[in-house]
């Protein structure tokens, strides 16, 4: 999202509140806002971060000193404090500098305190789901002069419609993460006449090829094989073997903007029943894409889902829910799950993630990403034929 | 998964405490507690998983339906309770019908079953979300939830005997695999960033470690590159197209793992010999490390060691970059307290592990770093993990070509 559209939401919140500003904590939203990525900054709960951004649009960025030039090389110009990598409490600093840009701003503090006469001085909005109770109360006590209010709801919302540029980040991302795959894929293809890869190594070149074609990060690259299939993630382990039907899960990024795939293939041709697996995942697959347009219930598309399954007697599993949103978070709002009750909108992007199971209770997935548009959604994710179940058969020796 | 006798080591811990229970939110912490590698984890929201655990009875982890085979599989706690994004919608199928729609329907579920709704619970407060910590304390006002941060924090940093070892074993592979990957590094056929972060990455896998993805990655900068910690941003751990060059200083770092725990490496390369500025660079790193070595001792404060280091460095004229810090721990987060900060007042102790990272700066503003494991004991740290002697830098050949190039 572009710094100047996330103003345009931020004034609406403004009004909609009584707020003049608002700090968000959650990396994901604050790459939302700023257009900024970050060192995988949800994996260090002790490297917080803050976005103050106030209504008179002056803005601040609190973040350990490791990622300052990593902020200023993105060409971030707004102000920005950081505190020394190894701080044992960052948290008191991101309170005492919230404290000091709100001051500086709105006047608050002791003087404020003093003008306001027990009222507080100004309203600023935060993400409860995302902050800490400690946290919290240190900007209480930081600023005893604010009233605070959950900027969550809004957040959500922000963050499930994208605008253009968000959805060109997000096509490109997933073009770099499924030729990455692909990239992978032929290499293996490759490896089988001699000794084979390990599925570590193949799971490293999907984060090679990921790189090679221009993502900016690798997140999650697993390759859960035969009886390793039927949990949803291990850790790469041992070697391939033939005849087994194995799920390559995979996330990377673009300039912030997430891919998420999850892809199926055999070692060896497919036997019948694993081809019929694959075919009822798609069948499933296919009436959730079939449903992706603006005004339907994300419920709905769960539900229904749920009841061809029932119908065709496909081994679904519902826990997974049949799909989720996708930005800057690899999951996000809105999810397509019987509680998840968000009506779908133009400029939504949603992952289709139907789990169902395969012969050996294996778990069968083949992810795509759509953009919701009037008519039909827009596949951005589709850059090799996965209609059929990906044989490996060493047909490529090459590599 | 390895036994590290962790639960062992909370039980008896907990014991010592008055907590009824502890409820425990925190990607960190959860890792601490479940065990194994589950990188996804930082990736979810913070109140998707909690361990909630009552004195005397087995821990519960409370997470998604759909991680719970993974989590029970991948990880140390057998009692998974599950919550689905649904309530009741597969009529006639038991599990379903009984289904808690969030983590907080569960953990009221166990809370009244089990009677704790006057007890005293400790909580996370700095990983739980205010807005579900707020409810948990309207909805049990009698409950008294205490923070239980230290406590967790401190039973992290003290390592048990089989941690220690895992951690020595990583940081040696971990030295391995960077000094492996410095071996293909020539001077006259020189790689490409791109290609050193890569095998960086492939020599560790080939020594059994994980790199799992996300915060586990590798940096390969030379030249002008080494002057920030996050080169080409936001190509974070990538490397583009730089060749490294004669003469150059190269930063080799990687952050990897094994069965959840990690190691923070970073080793120096010189692309040839070092000239008189580079090599007074790196010998300021090696007085730095031998002074650290000398100081840090059981009993003393990280604040005291930190601020005697940093003294140090003044007096010896050694152009510290102060902001990157001087050592921190190590364990299931690549970076974890205790802190070498002035800013720290934990008590070295023995059983902790420290990553000693002083980051000088080379002649051309380069960040010259070569850091050291240390595993603290009553006598003093003791350095793990050396594949070679870093009392001088790792000099790249000019041609000859080792394993293939």
């Amino acid at each position: 999202m572009s710094k100047e559209k996330s103003s345009r939401i931020f004034a609406k919140f403004f009004e909609q509140t009584g707020a003049s500003a608002v700090l968000l904590n959650d990396p994901n939203s604050v790459s939302c806002c700023t257009g900024l990525e970050f060192p995988f900054a949800t994996h260090f709960p002790e490297k917080p971060l803050g976005y103050l951004f106030s209504k008179n649009a002056s803005s601040l960025l609190i973040c350990p000193y490791e990622w300052t030039q990593a902020v200023l090389d993105q060409g971030w110009t707004g102000g920005v404090r950081s505190y020394d990598d190894q701080n044992a409490d960052p948290f008191a600093y991101l309170a005492e500098q919230t404290a000091d840009f709100l001051k500086t701003v709105f006047g608050t503090g002791e003087a404020g305190k003093e003008r306001a006469k027990g009222k507080p001085v100004a309203v600023v909005g935060l993400e409860g789901q995302y902050i800490s109770a400690a946290f919290q109360q240190d900007l209480d006590e930081a600023c005893p002069d604010l009233q605070w209010v959950d900027t969550g709801e809004l957040l959500r919302d922000v963050r499930m419609i994208k605008d253009k540029r968000e959805i060109e980040l997000l096509r490109t991302s997933a073009e770099k993460l499924e030729f990455g795959l692909i990239g992978a894929l032929q290499h293996l293809e490759g490896s089988l006449e001699e000794n084979g890869y390990t599925l570590p190594e193949f799971c490293e070149r999907i984060r090679v090829h990921v790189y090679e074609t221009g993502g900016t990060a690798g997140g999650i690259a697993a390759a859960p094989a035969g009886r390793g299939g039927t949990v949803w993630y291990g850790l790469p382990r041992g070697k391939f073997a033939p005849g087994e039907l194995i799920r390559i899960e995979a996330s990377s990024r673009y300039m912030g903007y997430w891919a998420y795939t999850s892809r199926m293939m055999t070692i060896g041709e497919a036997t019948d029943i694993q081809k019929r697996a694959y075919r009822e995942n798609l069948l499933l697959k296919e009436r959730v894409v079939e449903m992706l347009s603006p005004g339907v219930k994300a419920s709905n598309i769960f539900e229904t889902v749920e009841e061809l399954a029932a119908a065709e007697g496909i081994d679904f599993r519902p826990e997974f829910g049949v799909g989720h949103g996708i930005g800057t978070a690899e999951m996000e709002a809105p999810y397509l799950i019987p509680s998840d009750e968000t009506v779908l909108r133009e400029g939504m992007c949603i992952v289709v993630a139907v789990y169902t199971e395969g012969p050996g209770k294996e778990l069968v997935c083949s992810k795509d990403t759509y953009c919701i548009q009037s008519g039909d959604p827009q596949c951005v994710s589709w850059y090799h034929n996965w209609e059929e179940l990906y044989e490996v058969t060493g047909f490529r020796s090459a590599h | 998964m390895r036994k590290l006798g962790i639960l062992e080591k909370l039980t008896n811990e907990f014991k010592k405490t008055d907590f009824d229970a502890v409820l425990v939110f925190g990607y960190d912490h959860i890792r601490y507690l479940i065990g194994g590698a589950l990188p996804f984890l930082g990736s979810l929201p913070p109140d998707t998983v909690a361990v909630f655990w009552i004195r005397d009875a087995e821990p519960v982890l409370i997470a998604p339906a759909y991680l719970r085979d993974t989590l029970r599989s991948g990880g140390r706690i057998r009692n998974v309770q599950p919550y689905y994004p649904y309530p009741d919608c597969r009529a006639g199928e038991e599990p379903f019908r009984r289904a808690k729609t969030s983590l907080e329907s569960v953990l009221t579920d166990i809370i009244e079953r089990e009677g704790l709704d006057n007890g005293k619970i400790g909580l996370t407060e700095r990983r739980i979300p205010f807005s579900t910590a707020r409810r948990l304390r309207k909805k049990y006002e009698n409950i008294r939830f205490t923070s239980c941060d230290q406590w967790i924090k401190d039973l992290r940093m003290r390592k048990t005997a089989a941690e220690l070892e895992l951690l020595a074993e990583l940081a040696g592979k971990t030295d391995h695999g960077l000094a492996g990957a410095a071996h293909h590094v020539m001077v006259y056929a020189a790689r490409p960033e791109k290609g050193l972060s890569e095998i960086i990455r492939v020599h560790c896998i080939e020594r059994g470690l994980d790199m799992t993805g996300y915060e586990s990655l590798a940096v390969g900068a030379s030249g002008e590159h080494t002057t920030v910690p996050w080169p080409e941003a936001p190509f974070y751990g990538v490397g583009k197209g730089k060749q490294l060059m004669e003469g150059e200083l190269v930063r080799m770092e990687i952050r990897t793992s094994l069965d959840g725990y990690w190691s923070d490496a970073a080793r120096l390369l010189v692309m040839g010999e070092p000239d008189d500025a580079q090599q007074k660079a790196y010998d300021d790193i090696v007085i730095l490390r031998n002074k650290a070595l000398d100081v840090l001792k059981p009993g003393r404060s990280c604040s005291e060691v930190a601020r005697e280091l940093l003294e140090f460095c003044t007096k010896r004229g050694i152009d510290l970059v102060k902001p990157h810090g001087l050592g921190h721990g190590i364990g299931v987060m690549p970076v974890e307290a205790p802190f070498i900060d002035p800013s720290d007042p934990t008590e070295l102790q023995s059983g902790m592990v420290i990553v000693l990272t002083p980051t000088v700066k080379g002649p051309e503003g380069e960040l010259v770093r070569s850091y050291d494991t240390v595993i603290m004991e009553e006598q003093g740290p003791r350095l793990v993990g050396w594949y070679k002697d870093w009392n001088t830098p790792y000099k790249a050949v000019k041609s000859y070509q080792h394993g293939g190039g």
